[in-house]
Formats: structure tokens, sequence, C-alpha cells
């Protein structure tokens, strides 16, 4: 108590009731501060505290409250005197029964500044934990306690079957956009009517009180229902409070699935940083959903990259894209296999593949980044690639984006092309390995089909990632792309490209050509910063931007089908 | 804990409201100003029972504004180390459990609750005895005790505990933990 620890209370105020507060204040300070007196002596307090209650008491006649509050706490502390340690756990120094072993409290944590233990205020300069202002505000835990309560949270979790998954908002979950950027074609459409119907099933709202109007993603209420079966989840947004839990009411209704679980950016330990520190849950089994990976740097391992959901004309403006979005195409993800759904069944082989019981290790030892590592390698397994043309002469092959990303969905790649190749990707024809490729039948691919593959978690079918004569370059590489099964991206690209005219193509194409190189290298995983983030970052785009830019645009082509 | 104390408090009142309800107005806007309030001192004052006297008042040098000292009786709630409340659950979590008696928010963490009540997940999350007979949770009133207190500029923050004796659940007659 603030007061209590003062020196001594000023009875120096004029008015008699100050007095009175005064002389409480005094009194239960006396008798509460031999209590509090931890590191001291509990049990020679004791005697002390009944002494000083009674010698109070007769001078005190109208301290009636003091009187009934000293004899109470008498009571109750010769009762739990007399239960000796049979109640008290031998830790709890508040006054416990003449325990010989005095133990300090180990301040497990602090509500409002107080010990929530032994309710000493917390010592100023040592500020020391995590807060978690999104359980409650003024809640702070320190690390030893945080411990305690992962380790007991993961049993109950491998209990239940289940893992941690964190689910960030925007462009993964949701698409959201200010009222005041709603484009003409927009407004036409009547996009802003859709959200104020009464359909609770509907998936565009408007957040009035934010002036913003939101789209939720094709399948996300199936995906949460279903995740929610073998995941605890959270959300964990760069947005503000009020904003993230306005969406949390959308996406969660009956506040099921994340109940004090929804992290903002007032939560974040590090500025512009994610981290896992303030998950009340173990590493070992958290799994994150995320579209950009620079905010991840110490949890990479963790991490399942999604695909960018544009649906507003502003977010594509945001980030750089000349066509038209889904909203202004009345268009969208299909459900059935758009990216929600992907991953859907990537989580699912993860918690398979984790929770199986054929394999020996015990369940608190594995670890789920094994797990996603391992379901990766299996996507590429069995294909071995030689690059050519597709990075500068002058780096280190092995430490370019593409060489890595490959190697991570499980395919071996090498500089020089022998017979156990299977793959030749490439951007050229015309050079040699790739004449080496036609030659020996191998597969010609585009670096696309990697980066497909990296986001479908499945590999793509070759023959839709040709690579074509340098002419046509730039159409065909959209079709290429477009040849991808239909994301979202596609559907905005045949949308666009549904006019089928030169210069859509071109738009597009100019939008993917001015991304070529950099595309390549910024798509999407490896937020490396490789040797051409200083194009990247000349091109006065953020690293985010281009690689957003790089995964739009990969699904840039026209469909000419 | 409830007191009724007498405070004093300098209000300031426009010229726009001198007239014959000059005592009303001021009463109005002390009520206004005060009631909800918190101060360290004297926890949070719950109501102006009445006005004991309004000093003279004094005319603010470069404004027209017009100070008068007013003497007020008033209830105010403030909480005190080792005192014994009873409050309601809010919110209940694996770290213990938040209530609120009155404006007073108070945390009760898991280190000071039984050893037997075992916390559960699930819809409603909530803190269960051994045997399920004492049932903790959202709106559950329980009796506890104040372990510290401190006061912010608004807010009162308080802990408290109930692994003592009588303390606890108090929805059952004679449900002593």
């Amino acid at each position: 108590m603030s007061l209590a620890e003062a020196p001594s209370p000023s009875p120096s105020s004029s008015s008699g009731s100050d007095d009175f507060a005064a002389l409480l204040d005094s009194e239960l300070e006396f008798a509460s501060g031999a209590d509090s007196a931890f590191p001291g002596d509990p049990s020679s307090a004791f005697p002390g505290t009944d002494d000083e209650d009674e010698d109070e008491d007769p001078e005190e006649p109208e301290a009636e409250a003091i009187e009934q509050n000293g004899t109470k706490r008498r009571r109750v502390e010769e009762q739990r005197q007399d239960q000796g340690t049979s109640v008290r756990h031998d830790k709890i120094p508040t006054g416990a029964s003449k325990n010989v072993q005095v133990e300090a409290c180990p301040h497990p944590g602090y509500f409002g500044g107080l010990c929530f233990r032994c309710g000493k205020p917390q010592d100023e300069e040592n500020v020391s934990g995590v807060a978690f202002g999104y359980i409650h505000k003024g809640l702070r835990l320190g690390t030893s306690e945080i411990d305690r309560l992962r380790g007991a949270d993961l049993k109950n979790l491998l209990r239940e079957r289940k893992l941690v998954l964190i689910l960030d908002l925007d462009h993964t979950l949701i698409n959201s956009t200010k009222l005041q950027d709603i484009s003409s074609a927009e407004k036409d459409l009547g996009i802003q009517t859709a959200a104020s119907k009464d359909d609770p099933n509907r998936s565009i709202f408007s957040l009035d009180s934010m002036q913003m109007l939101t789209k939720l993603r094709p399948f996300v209420r199936e995906f949460l229902k279903e995740a929610s079966n073998m995941f605890e989840m959270y959300i964990y947004t760069m947005g503000d409070k009020a904003y993230a839990i306005e969406i949390a009411k959308l996406l969660d209704p009956s506040n099921i699935y994340f109940p004090s679980k929804v992290i903002s950016n007032s939560d974040c330990t590090q500025r512009h940083q994610k981290g896992l520190d303030v998950i009340l849950g173990a590493e070992s089994v958290a799994v994150i959903l995320d579209d950009t990976e620079y905010v991840w740097q110490k949890h990479k391992e963790n991490l399942i990259l999604m695909e960018r959901y544009h649906f507003f004309a502003s977010s594509c403006r945001q980030f750089g894209f000349g066509f038209r979005s889904l909203s202004e195409s009345m268009q969208d993800e299909r459900e059935s296999d758009g990216a929600l759904a992907t991953v859907l069944d990537v989580l699912k082989r993860i918690h398979a593949s984790f929770f199986d019981m054929a394999v020996e290790t015990d369940l608190s030892s594995r670890d789920v980044r094994q797990v996603i590592k391992a379901v990766r390698k299996e996507i590429l397994q069995g294909c071995k690639i030689v690059f050519s043309r597709v990075f500068p002469n002058n780096t280190r092959p092995q430490e370019q984006m593409f060489w890595k990303m490959a190697e991570y969905l499980g395919a071996v790649c090498s500089t020089d092309v022998d017979s156990s190749v299977t793959h030749v990707v490439t951007l050229d024809l015309g050079t040699e390995k790739a004449r080496w490729g036609v030659d020996n039948k191998k597969f010609l691919v585009h670096p696309r089909w990697i980066e497909a593959a990296n986001f479908r978690w499945h590999r793509q079918p070759e023959e839709d990632f040709p690579v074509t004569a340098p002419k046509e370059k730039s159409r065909e590489k959209d079709n290429a792309v477009a040849g991808k099964k239909e994301t979202s991206k596609d559907k905005e690209n045949s949308a666009a490209g549904q006019k089928e005219t030169m210069k859509d193509n071109e738009e597009n194409a100019a939008a993917g050509q001015k991304e070529t190189m950099k595309d390549k290298e910024e798509n999407a995983v490896a937020g490396q910063k490789e040797t051409r983030s200083a194009e990247r970052n000349v091109a006065g785009q953020e690293k985010d931007d281009a690689k957003e830019n790089a995964v739009a645009t990969s699904a840039t082509g026209p469909t000419d089908s | 804990m409830f007191f009724h104390i007498v405070l004093e408090r300098n209000m300031q009142l426009h010229p726009r409201h001198f007239g014959p309800h000059l005592r009303d107005k001021l009463v109005s806007k002390l009520i206004k100003d005060v009631e909800g309030t918190c101060s360290g001192r004297h926890g949070f004052v719950v109501a102006i029972m009445g006005v004991e006297d309004i000093g003279k008042g004094l005319i603010r040098e470069g404004t027209g504004y017009v100070t008068f000292p007013v003497k007020y009786q008033c209830v105010v709630f403030r909480p005190f180390k080792g005192e014994i409340l009873e409050a309601v659950v809010t919110m209940v979590n694996k770290m213990g459990f938040f209530a609120e008696a009155g404006l007073v928010q108070i945390f009760v963490s898991n280190h000071l609750i039984l050893d037997d009540m075992k916390f559960q997940s699930g819809d409603v999350p909530s803190y269960t005895s051994s045997d399920g007979s004492v049932k903790i949770q959202k709106e559950s009133e329980v009796r506890l005790k104040i372990i510290g207190t401190r006061v912010d500029a608004t807010e009162i923050f308080c802990v408290g505990t109930i692994k003592d004796d009588f303390l606890g659940d108090i929805s059952d007659p004679g449900a002593a933990v």
C-alpha cells in the first residue's frame, strides 16, 4: 500500500477527517508493517503484532474499524499459527506460522506495480519481466513465472493434442481499407452498402468507429473452426488495440477462439518486431501464420508464410500494383483451394506429423519446427536443380534466395549439370544449360516454379512454368505464372486479363517486368537481405512492399485460358 | 472500506453562473467534478452527501473567475491492506482471477489460491476444487483479503488472496474452503 510505505502520515492537514485517515493509516501500517517484514523475522513479528494491537485498541475508542480489523487479523493469524504449515506453502512469508525458513518472496509477477504474491510494490529501478497488457491492464510477469506457466501450459496442450497457432490479421485473414480510400469503381459497385447489410454471414463489414471497411478472406470462418480443434489460437497484429479487438469480434463473435488472446502493437516488446515472448505458450509447439517475414526475425523457423490477400483497391495501390483489385472486378479467392484452404491442409499435415504415435521420441521433447522443416522438405523431394542465368555472376549461388528456397523445399541444388539433374531453372532459353536441358529432356522451368511450390506447399506441374524465348518474355512469363492454380491474385489478374488486350498484358507485364530481377530475389520466404536489396531500396520500396509486389505480380499473368 | 468524511476543495466558477442560483450551480459543478474520481489519500469518492460550508469567493486577478473554498461531506471508498472484501469475479485464467469490488480491480494470483483448486480451461474457465464442491468462475462472488494496494492517478490496483480461512467462494452458505 503506497501510503503505508510512506514514512509517516503527516497529520498537518487541517480537517479532522484527514487526521482520522492518517490515524487509520498509521495504525494499519504499524500492524501490517510488522506483518510484511519478510526478509526480517515474521515469527518474532507475530507476538509483537498482537501486543501492539492490544495496546492500540483502548486508545482508539472511535476507531472501530481498526479494532475490528486488528482483532480479526489477530484471530486469523492465530489460527494460521495453529495450523502451522499444513495450509501454508512455506514460501509465503505473510506471517506464516513460526517458520524457521524465511524465504523472500520471489516476486513472480506484478499487478498494478504490486507483487501479486506478497503485495510489495515493485522496485522501480528493477523492472523486469514482460508486460501482458492484453490479458489485463497492469499485469506483468517475471521470467521464471512465465517459464513455469509455459511448462504447465505445454503439458495441458500435449494432453489435449493441440499445438499453438499464431495468426496475423492484415492481408492474412482479412483486408481492410479506410472509407476515404475507396476507389470510385468500388463505390459504384456498392461495396459500402454490402457492408451495411444485416446478414451475419457476410464477409464485408464496416467498422464505423474507425471509418474502415473490412473484408474477411474466403474460407476464414471454416478455417478458424477447424483450426481450433487442433490449435490454441492467438491473434498477433501490428495494428492497434482497438482495431485488433474489433476484428476479433468479427472473426469470433462468441469469443471462443481468442479469449484474452488478442495481441496488438502495444504489446510488442521490440519495435516493429513480433516476438513469442508475450505468448504464454512454448516455442516448441508454436506455428505462426503471417504474410510478412520481416517482423518475425527471431522466429523464422516457426513461420509459415502466406500469400497476401488484396481485396480492396487501396491495398493494391499501397503495394504498387497497377491492375484492378478483386473488389473492383467482383471476384474473390476461391474457397475450395484458396490460400486459407491450402494452409489448413498444411497445418493438418503438421499436426498429424507431430502427434504421430509411431515416432519414438517423447511428445514433450518434440519440436514443431522440426516438423515444419520435414514437411517442407517433402515438397520438392527428389528434384535436383541447376540454375542458369538466374543469379548474377559475382555472387555465390549457394547464398542466393532461390537456391536456399529450393533447398528448404527439399530439392538438391547444384551448379553443374550432370545426369542426375532433373530440373533446369532459368530465365532464358538461350543459355548453354538451358539447351542442354532441352536436349536431355529435363524439365525447364521458370524460377517462379520454385516460388509457387513454396506458397502452395505442393509441387506444381512444370508445364505451367515454361521458360520462353526472350521476345515474348513479358507476356509469356505472365502466362506461365498464370498457369499456377488460381489463387486470389490469379483471379485478380484473370479479371484484369480477361480483357486480353496487349495493353493489359503490357501493363501487367510492366508491373511484373519492373520487378523482374527484384521479383525473383525478393519473392516470399527469404526476407534475406541480398545484394538485390540495394536495388530494391533504390526503387524506393520497402523490402516488404517489394516482396509483396513480387508475390502479387507473380500471379500477374492474365490467364489466356 | 467506506468512510464518511469532510473534504475541502476550491471550486472555480465562471461569472456567467452568478445570480440567484449561484450556490446550486456551485454544488452541481462540485458533484460533476468530484464524484467518481479517485485520490491516493482518500480513495474513490463515491457520492457527495451534502455541502457543509461555502466560503467567501475570491476573484482571480486577470480572469473573471471566482474561487470558492467548499467544504463538503462525502462517502469515500478505499481499500486497505489486510482488509477483507467481497468482490465479483470478472475474468479467470491460468494465472489467477481478476475480480472487482466497485471501482477497485483486484487480482488474485494462483499462488494465493488453495492448492487443491485447479484451473479448468474451456468455455467457462474456472477454478474448481478437487471434490468439485467449490467453483470460482466469472460472475461468482468471492470473499478475499487484500494484501497490497496501489493507487494510480485514476485507479486503484489491489492484490488479494483467498488462501485463508473463510475466504473464497461465497455463493453457498457456510462455504469455507
